[in-house]
């Protein structure tokens, strides 16, 4: 068996050898010791029943306690699970009614677009009719002269009429205004079918389809939709660069344009400029819409991509637009920046993976 | 001092000397609990303080001695109520266990218990400095159970006690050499 050598200030060797047992007096003191000894055991005894008694009353309320905290713990978790699902109910409705709220918005635009052109289109057409009426007395007049020149007995007073009303009715002018009025209507229609080519691609925001988009095409039909909100506020600049085709979901990415749009418009005091322009790399797209208004102060801007921050009235702003521009721009993998100088402007990145991994 | 620290004194004095010494150490110090101690249970240092006086006394071996061979006793007992501790260990690997292993499992079943602190310094494959502190004093004890652990592997351990708390040292040194 190996040993221990155990050294140091004490100085003790180890030994292992203790001296032999104290011997004893009589059989009499024996049996006493014994007997104390037996009244220890069975004292030591009753003190661990005793113990275990304690301990098992202990674990018995400690378990008792347990499991009052454990059906609160499952009753808070149940009001947890509540509280969570009415959020997310709330936040359903929310981001639905940011939704009603743009599709209100591009409601009263394209209403304004639509109802110029068809405005004038109609004023046309009722100018037209009545031209129409006048060229065709005109034509059965003139039907009728030419049929009696014919017959040899040229009917000399029904010229003179014609003359008459072709003096009266300004025919030259007629002639003329008839081309101009056919072609201001074709381009009210091309108007109007434009517009309503643009609305198509904000008409799909459900659908999560991701194909090959043309941005510029995007930009352009929110800006034909936004025409008239835009029209008196500021001046739109286009700087667009090279731009391959970008694998989004177009309808999604168009109400980011329109949000950044409107909120541009809506930081100028007087007329001011908005400028959108894009530009890409290898495996980026870059849209940046700036705009020379108010600027967003300092203390605000960590806060704005925040659900229901609005520094706009009450009523009038849900305070959901840029937070959902920014979970759409996330959604594609990309990134929405902002920098802003208070007074100076605000300029707003949009940056997309060309290609969805 | 938990009672099975007095449960396992008892059965090392009766194991060596028979139960008329253990007898004899009661009647000598008459100990407020009785000597009747229960294993969960906590009983004053001093009962155990006035036994080794006494024994020492009635022996002649040094306290320091008897307290180590306590710990060496301590030690085989433990291995044999708990070998699980020391399997898949070697006697330095056990040692290190002690502190952050052994004393963890020791406080689940007895929170109220006053446990010594260990340090460690690592100095070498076959060396471990273990840095003893306790306001009890019971260097000599950790010297046995660590004579006790070179006994249960069968390895051999040379131990420098450098420093000692009984010696004014504010922690005591126990150098180990592991041959």
């Amino acid at each position: 068996m190996p040993s221990a050598c155990i050294r140091g200030p004490l100085n003790v060797v180890w030994s292992s050898t203790l001296p032999s047992a104290v011997p004893l007096a009589s059989d009499a003191d024996r049996v006493a010791m014994m007997e104390r000894a037996l009244a220890r055991e069975r004292q030591a005894r009753e003190q661990a029943e005793h113990l275990l008694e304690t301990k098992s009353r202990e674990l018995y309320l400690v378990n008792e306690d347990l499991k009052l905290k454990n059906s609160q713990i499952e009753k808070r978790n149940a009001e947890i699970e509540r509280t969570n699902h009415a959020l997310m109910t709330t936040q359903a409705q929310l981001v639905q009614s940011e939704k009603m709220a743009s599709v209100g918005q591009l409601a009263a635009g394209v209403a304004h677009e639509i109802n110029n052109p068809i405005g004038y289109i109609t004023s046309n057409l009722g100018t037209l009719q009545s031209y129409t009426s006048v060229m065709n007395e005109l034509i059965a007049g003139y039907r009728q002269y030419a049929e009696g020149v014919r017959a040899g007995n040229a009917d000399e007073s029904l010229y003179l009429k014609l003359q008459e009303i072709q003096d009266r009715e300004d025919i030259d002018f007629m002639q003329q205004d008839v081309v101009e009025l056919v072609a201001d209507s074709l381009s009210g229609s091309v108007r109007v079918k434009d517009i309503v080519q643009g609305l198509k691609s904000f008409s799909r925001v459900d659908g999560a389809e991701c194909i090959e988009s043309d941005l510029h095409a995007g930009i352009e039909s929110t800006l034909k939709v936004l025409a008239n909100e835009l029209k008196y506020s500021c001046e739109v600049k286009l700087e667009f660069g090279k731009l391959p085709l970008v694998t989004c979901n177009l309808a999604r990415i168009n109400q980011v344009f329109m949000n950044l749009l409107v909120n541009a418009s809506q930081s100028f005091e007087a007329p001011g400029i908005i400028t959108v322009s894009t530009r890409s790399d290898d495996a980026w797209v870059y849209v940046t819409v700036s705009d020379t208004g108010c600027g967003i102060p300092e203390d605000k801007i960590g806060s704005i991509f925040d659900p229901f921050f609005t520094t706009k009235p009450v009523g009038s702003g849900t305070g959901l637009g840029l937070s959902i521009s920014f979970g759409i721009i996330e959604e594609h993998g990309g990134t929405l920046t902002v920098a802003s100088e208070q007074g100076a402007g605000s300029q707003f990145t949009i940056k997309l993976p060309i290609q969805q991994t | 001092m938990k009672g099975i620290v007095f449960n396992i004194f008892a059965d090392l004095v009766t194991d060596n000397f028979g139960m008329e010494v253990w007898d004899s150490l009661i009647q000598e110090t008459s100990p407020a609990s009785g000597a009747v101690y229960t294993s969960g249970e906590v009983y004053p240092d001093g009962e155990l303080i006035a036994y080794v006086t006494a024994l020492s006394g009635i022996t002649g071996a040094a306290p320091a001695d008897l307290v180590r061979t306590f710990g060496t006793y301590t030690m085989h007992k433990f291995y044999k109520l708990h070998p699980e501790f020391m399997a898949e260990h070697t006697a330095k690997s056990f040692l290190q266990s002690v502190h952050d292993v052994v004393h963890v499992e020791v406080k689940k079943l007895h929170p109220d218990t006053l446990l010594p602190e260990f340090a460690y310094e690592s100095t070498g494959d076959k060396q471990l400095t273990m840095l003893y502190c306790s306001p009890r004093k019971l260097c000599h004890l950790a010297e046995g159970l660590i004579v006790g652990t070179g006994e249960i592997f069968d390895e051999q351990i040379d131990l420098v006690h450098a420093e000692c708390m009984h010696q004014g040292a504010a922690q005591c040194r126990l150098e180990l050499d592991f041959a």
